[in-house]
């Protein structure tokens, strides 16, 4: 929809995982910026900066795993989620379990999916089509300085 | 009291109070039948009363009618006192016979004596009475008669002779004299007066000698001195019978009277005595009687309280006391004291009864604290036992969830020099990244397969109507098959409610094995066969495979065990999943085979699931 390239923020402490996604993306020819945290903290580091430009939080979408050392998953989800800026970011949960309670508690924080590693696959589909079609969020205007 | 059991002791008791009322009893008979005695010698008594009453006045009437028959000298009198006679005498004779008193007997028979007395005299008295009825109204007036006719001829001789007057004047005197004593003798006869007698001698006498005065009169004057001497002769008798008669009826036979009278009245005091002593000893003997009875009846009700209140204190107190105790015993408690097991009669026995209870409710309760003890110590090994196994498959699951992320690691960075730099490798290097891809699957088999073990019973899906048949077709078209071997099942097989996840890897490791290996090749064959047992379905998988060795049976269930053809692939947890997901159900499973001629695996699923599901471990940790 929009003429920039969309960014993918993949919030993974797991080098391999991170470069299963990297090369999937690639693999399919997705046209992504593809940004890492290592972790809760980290990332949400990284979008309260100004590392990020206007147009890459116009078109940002978070891969998100729920286990990981520091900051895991869950806390994340409820710091953006109670973060006035940034709590309408898009967000996929990307992760290797698939408890109910996860599931639950993630969906009850307004993700936009929730996807096993296993099947990375469906969600690269997904996420072709989805980034192709959907309508991002306005980009808050706070954040100023 | 001796120590008897109760039983004697009740007999005994109630012996006592039969005893008493039975000796209550024999008393009233006893005093009843004196009082009869008693009554009836009264009764007696008062018929001798009657008997005497009669007596006396019949003897009265004997009096009237010797009375009336010594004056009158008639008949009738006399036969009416013979009368009397003959009934007294029966009336006497009658009561004597009835009497058994012998003073009564006596006093009847002295009665009975002075009574034929006064007969015999009474009959003396009428013999006498008729002598003087004859000389006074037969020959008295006939000697009269005599005397006046020679008189009278006399005068007729002596006027007719001339006699001098002087001789006619001593027969005129001498008949005046003679009249003279007829008058007195006959006065007599009316009134017995001695002086009249005496008078009537004199007269005579006088006439007699006025006759011897008389001369000449011859033959004549003599006959009449003669006829008056006669006259004075029969008077003298006549007035002997008279006093004779009259002292019997004024002397004896009043004495005889008097006598019957004397007796009598000793027989009315007699029976007046007897009849006073009778009636004094009937008081006496009512009144003991009476006392006798009271005794016995105030003796017996003290005597039947006494045994009653003893035999309660005996038997119903402790009995209740028992009662209790064997309640308390009966709802388990343990008693130090039993009370009565003392006593030697059957409450002692009873009470030793309980005792023994007593210690059984105290072995019990040590039995059931030892089982208790067990029983705990049994959970506590069973609660440690389960969790050792979750411990275990808890490791198992965690050891193989965790080892296969780094593995997938592993996995990819190989795939990704092969991708990569492939064609900068050497050819060494080649071989070493082909036997690591080649191990990594390997690995990733050995994990999978571990995983699925412990994740039986962790993972409880909801049930559902599971048809057999569909899930063997399922298993059939996911199964690999490069021979083709055929995969049989009856049409009729079951369609009930039950898990299918579980079923569904019991039959894809057993099918699946069988067409793993298959040595037949085309001949190769798998059948499904299945029973109906009581609670559960029998399902057996054939077929006409290599066969195992029967000392290899109990390995082939255990984990990574594999037997058989090496080349064959395998992780060998196949059927030790199987073995672990029918038991978890409550099946069992068994192997037969002959080796070179096939294997069959039976194995039992549950018709119904248990109600209370064993507990799952949903993802227990990730």
């Amino acid at each position: 929809m929009s003429n920039g390239t969309p960014t993918i923020l993949v919030v993974e402490d797991d080098f391999v995982d991170l470069e299963i996604i990297r090369r999937g993306v690639a693999k399919r020819g997705l046209q992504a910026d593809i940004l890492n945290a290592t972790d809760g903290a980290a990332a949400l580091q990284l979008l309260r900066s100004d590392r990020l430009t206007p147009e890459q939080r116009g078109q940002l979408v978070v891969l998100l795993d729920i286990n990981m050392p520091g900051m895991n998953g869950h806390q994340f989800l409820d710091e953006i989620r109670a973060d006035e800026t940034l709590r309408h970011t898009v967000i996929f949960i990307l992760t290797t379990s698939d408890h109910p309670r996860d599931v639950t508690r993630a969906y009850e924080r307004n993700v936009a999916g929730f996807f096993v590693k296993s099947n990375l696959g469906g969600l690269l589909e997904t996420l072709s089509s989805y980034l192709n079609h959907v309508k991002f969020p306005p980009v808050a205007t706070l954040q100023t300085s | 009291m001796f120590q008897l059991s109760l039983k004697r002791k009740i007999y005994l008791g109630f012996g006592i109070i039969l005893m008493l009322v039975f000796g209550n009893a024999l008393a009233v008979y006893i005093g009843s039948k004196r009082i009869t005695n008693e009554t009836n010698r009264m009764s007696e008594i008062e018929a001798v009363n009657a008997v005497v009453l009669g007596l006396d006045r019949d003897v009265q009437e004997l009096r009237l009618r010797a009375d009336r028959f010594v004056f009158s000298g008639r008949q009738s009198q006399s036969d009416a006192a013979k009368e009397i006679f003959e009934r007294l005498r029966t009336n006497i004779e009658t009561a004597t016979k009835q009497q058994t008193d012998p003073e009564l007997v006596t006093l009847f028979e002295q009665i009975n004596s002075r009574v034929t007395e006064y007969a015999k005299h009474f009959d003396s008295v009428i013999v006498e009475r008729k002598i003087r009825q004859d000389l006074v109204e037969q020959q008295l007036p006939a000697l009269a008669k005599r005397i006046e006719e020679c008189t009278s001829r006399l005068s007729d001789q002596l006027s007719g002779l001339g006699v001098d007057d002087q001789n006619r004047l001593a027969l005129v005197r001498s008949q005046s004299a003679f009249s003279r004593a007829e008058k007195f003798l006959l006065k007599y006869f009316e009134n017995p007066d001695g002086e009249l007698v005496a008078e009537s001698i004199e007269a005579i006498n006088d006439a007699v000698s006025q006759l011897n005065e008389i001369q000449g009169g011859g033959d004549q004057v003599e006959e009449i001195i003669q006829a008056i001497r006669d006259y004075e002769g029969v008077g003298l008798r006549a007035v002997q019978a008279t006093r004779s008669y009259l002292f019997l009826r004024n002397v004896v036979i009043a004495g005889e009277e008097s006598e019957v009278s004397y007796y009598s009245a000793q027989l009315r005091s007699q029976a007046e005595a007897r009849r006073e002593f009778i009636a004094s000893q009937l008081a006496a003997t009512t009144y003991r009687v009476r006392l006798l009875s009271l005794g016995i009846v105030v003796t017996a009700v003290g005597l039947s309280l006494l045994i009653a209140t003893r035999l309660a204190l005996l038997i119903v107190t402790p009995i209740s006391d028992l009662t209790k105790t064997f309640e308390r015993l009966s709802s388990g408690e343990v008693l130090a004291d039993v009370p009565g097991t003392e006593r030697t009669d059957e409450i002692g026995k009873m009470a030793t009864a309980a005792r023994i209870f007593s210690d059984q409710n105290l072995r019990t309760r040590e039995l059931l604290q030892q089982s208790q003890a067990l029983g705990r110590e049994l959970r506590e090994k069973a609660s440690q036992l389960q969790a050792t196994n979750e411990e275990l498959d808890s490791f198992a699951y965690v050891a193989s969830h965790d080892l296969r992320s780094p593995l997938r690691g592993i996995k990819h960075l190989a795939q990704w020099i092969e991708e990569d730099v492939r064609d900068d490798l050497s050819s060494d290097g080649e071989v070493y990244l082909d036997n690591l891809k080649v191990r990594v699957g390997k690995l990733e088999v050995l994990l999978e397969d571990l995983l699925d073990f412990s994740r039986v019973g962790r993972i409880n899906p909801p049930s559902e109507i599971v048809e057999v048949r569909s899930v063997l077709e399922n298993i059939v078209d996911m199964v690999s098959n490069p021979q083709s071997i055929e995969v049989n099942w009856p049409d009729d097989l079951p369609v009930f409610e039950t898990v299918r996840p579980p079923l569904e890897q019991v039959f894809m490791n057993l099918v699946g094995n069988a067409i793993k290996h298959n040595d037949k090749g085309a001949q190769g064959c798998v059948e499904v066969t299945w029973a109906n047992g009581d609670h559960q379905f029998r399902f057996s998988v054939r077929d006409n495979g290599p066969g195992i060795e029967a000392t290899n049976f109990d390995r082939i269930f255990q984990m990574y065990q594999r037997v058989g053809n090496p080349t064959v692939e395998g992780s060998g947890m196949g059927l030790a999943i199987v073995k672990k997901q029918v038991e978890y159900f409550g099946g069992t499973i068994e192997v037969e085979s002959e080796l070179g001629r096939g294997t069959t695996f039976h194995f039992s699923w549950p018709r119904e699931l248990a109600t209370t599901s064993p507990e799952v471990f949903c993802g227990a940790s990730i």
